[in-house]
């Protein structure tokens, strides 16, 4: 099951813009190895599970991942073939927003080879680019 | 031996000034420490970059401030490229400082070998320690691990002469478990709610009641 808010002040969000960098959350704080966003963009909540998914399956328990990122807005869509106007249309998915340098995903417990192959796959399932990050001091 | 490193005093604060000097090739800095007045100074980016290459945690000055100084706090930017600002501290020969030393492990343990998962819950502590022997990590021998077991930072095998353990010594810092991924799987499959609860319930009547008159 994909990730949601559980209560929520309003059920639609605006649109908004990404600027500038990460200023928080861009840091391996749990894990030894992490997956940091070099762009901003909107990751939904089934991606977000899918990478957890591809990842799990991939350590086998061997480690630990950390989920650094969670979909707190909701994105609308107006269904097709409708005309224009009549309001905003209803909440499609759940997205998390990214700006760049924040780390989406950490690891830890398992061999810098292994982190490497875990996090290619993870960063396949991506819709932004992300790189492999180390933890600093 | 340590780094030296040539600073000059400044006098433009403020963000702008601060970003026009980081395109120059300087850095900001602020000396404090030992009741004296704190100096706003700016050093050369490459030769701070260098130092901080090669591990160095004190410093001596030369220029507009001279003696040594601790790294107190170096500010990066987000990607960990650049280095954006210096705290320095004062310090004296043979004087005892605070500081927040890594901790790395080392060897391979009993328990992973059986399966377990090695977890480092703690990834650095607070030591006070003599200036000249400040060590760049310190180490836990995970070798006799088993599962279950944990490790504190009682157990750090090169602590330096005369170092004193300031964070909790009884906190865990290492430990190994049994993975539980099936557990988690589970978890995940649960709860399958629809759509979220909205907090602001009146206004979510409200809603409600237009769009039926409509």
């Amino acid at each position: 099951m994909a990730l949601m808010p559980k209560r929520v002040k309003h059920r639609k969000n605006q649109r908004g813009r990404i600027k500038g960098n990460a200023t928080r959350g861009q840091r391996v704080v749990f894990g030894e190895f992490g997956l940091q966003a070099v762009e901003g963009g909107w990751v939904s909540a089934q991606t977000i599970e899918a990478g957890r998914v591809a990842a799990t399956q991939y350590i086998r328990g061997e480690g630990r991942l950390y989920v650094r990122v969670f979909p707190h807005k909701s994105i609308t869509s107006i269904p097709l073939e409708t005309r224009m106007g009549k309001g905003k249309g209803e909440p499609e998915f759940w997205a998390a927003v990214i700006r760049p340098g924040t780390i989406l995903y950490e690891l830890g417990g398992v061999a810098e080879a292994a982190a490497k192959i875990c996090m290619a796959r993870l960063a396949h399932k991506m819709p932004i680019r992300v790189r492999l990050v180390k933890r600093q001091g | 031996m340590s780094d030296v490193l040539k600073v000059e005093s400044r006098k433009s604060f403020g963000k702008r000034n601060n970003n026009r000097l980081r395109r120059s090739g300087r850095l900001p800095a602020i000396l404090y420490g030992h009741g004296e007045e704190p100096v706003s100074l700016s050093l050369a980016s490459d030769q701070i970059q260098a130092s901080l290459r090669h591990g160095a945690k004190v410093v001596d000055l030369d220029g507009a401030a001279s003696g040594k100084a601790l790294l107190q706090e170096v500010q990066w930017d987000t990607f960990f490229h650049q280095v954006l600002h210096v705290d320095l501290l004062r310090v004296h020969a043979g004087e005892k400082v605070t500081i927040d030393v890594p901790i790395e492990l080392r060897g391979e343990s009993v328990g992973a070998r059986e399966g377990g998962i090695i977890e480092q819950l703690i990834h650095s502590i607070e030591i006070e320690v003599a200036l000249d022997v400040i060590p760049e990590k310190l180490h836990l021998s995970i070798k006799n691990l088993g599962i279950d077991g944990h490790l504190t930072a009682k157990d750090i095998i090169d602590l330096p002469p005369g170092a004193t353990i300031l964070s909790d010594e009884d906190a865990m810092i290492v430990h190994c478990v049994m993975p539980s991924a099936e557990v988690e799987e589970e978890a995940a499959e649960e709860g399958a709610a629809a759509e979220p609860e909205v907090i602001s319930k009146g206004k979510a009547d409200e809603e409600e009641e237009g769009e039926e008159k409509e």
